[in-house]
């Protein structure tokens, strides 16, 4: 009866830190994307006549972002959200010993 | 898992169906508009074998079941739901606005278009984490887990009030420009440019991505936004 108690506790610890080990890695992953979206919305237009002497394709870099950079951008965003967040979630099915 | 394995084989060979068909009426249209067929009369067809497919769809998939209706079951692999997003982004609608914004605006246009696909990413980064969390499958099932039961609808209801208002910004003038050039006439609407079809109802109902029913008496009277893009996708 006493090993089953500890057991259970120490499963119970195990999962409590897998779950505050992938929210924290959820959260870092969301900020750090979150900056690239501001960084590529806001920023190349906000700033687009301290950049107008980049440019891409031929293109002044602000108008080609506009234009079709950011939506790029943006699903390479998406993109690598999801299938990042696919590992962690992983992770931490089998950390926590859960089925999922 | 066989049982599932096979529902989604079924429906892989559904849309591969449906994806070859399209294909077929589009290579028929190209065809078509060779021999001489008037341009009007093909985007007629194109318009209306859209809504007989739609309304067919609706027939074969009818459903009396709340669930099932909103939701299918909520058994819609991901792929096949990130695919109804993905059409959901570049249905006709918001092709048709945002290159009716790009010729009426020109540069400044382009605000729509990083918006568009923008605002896709903060749902990603900022509401995706929590529905997960919460092991729910839509924004209204979340906000009722989160908030309680008569709250999420409410909550729910409101916000898709917001987005489709959002979407609907700014749409109906450049949808005109279209219609006028597809349709070849004008449907004037009280104090708007005429960009006008359908009362707004339906158009936000349209946009509800769970699918909630709106109950605005008030509102259905005044026929004053709408999409034709709505109706062709």
């Amino acid at each position: 009866m006493q090993t089953d108690a500890m057991d259970l506790e120490q499963q119970r610890q195990r999962t409590a830190a897998a779950r505050a080990a992938h929210w924290q890695r959820t959260r870092r992953l969301t900020g750090l994307l979150l900056a690239l979206w501001l960084a590529t919305g806001f920023g190349t237009v906000f700033f687009a006549r301290d950049l107008a002497h980049l440019s891409l394709f031929g293109w002044p870099l602000s108008f080609y972002m506009a234009a079709q950079g950011a939506s790029l951008v943006y699903l390479a965003i998406i993109g690598g959200y999801a299938w990042r967040m696919r590992r962690l979630d992983r992770e931490y099915a089998l950390q926590a010993g859960e089925h999922a | 898992m066989n049982h599932a394995h096979s529902y989604l084989q079924r429906l892989s060979r559904y849309y591969l169906w449906y994806a070859g068909c399209f294909f077929a009426f589009l290579l028929a249209l190209g065809m078509l508009e060779r021999e001489g067929m008037p341009r009007l009369w093909i985007g007629y067809l194109f318009m209306f074998a859209t809504i007989a497919l739609y309304a067919t769809i609706g027939v074969i998939t009818r459903t009396s079941n709340v669930s099932e209706y909103y939701v299918a079951g909520r058994r819609v692999p991901a792929l096949f739901n990130g695919m109804a997003t993905a059409a959901d982004w570049i249905s006709a609608a918001s092709f048709i606005s945002l290159t009716g914004s790009l010729y009426l605006r020109g540069f400044d246009g382009l605000a729509y278009i990083m918006g568009w696909t923008g605002g896709y990413c903060l749902v990603a980064l900022l509401i995706a984490p929590y529905l997960r969390r919460f092991a729910q499958y839509t924004i209204p099932d979340f906000l009722a887990a989160r908030y309680g039961g008569g709250a999420g609808g409410r909550d729910h209801h409101r916000l898709v009030h917001l987005r489709g208002r959002a979407d609907l910004r700014g749409r109906p003038d450049r949808v005109a420009l279209h219609r006028r050039r597809f349709l070849g006439r004008y449907f004037p609407g009280p104090g708007q440019h005429p960009g006008v079809l359908l009362p707004r109802r339906d158009a936000r109902d349209h946009l509800d991505p769970g699918g909630a029913v709106h109950h605005h008496p008030g509102r259905l009277s005044d026929p004053d936004h709408v999409a034709v893009g709505e109706a062709l996708g």
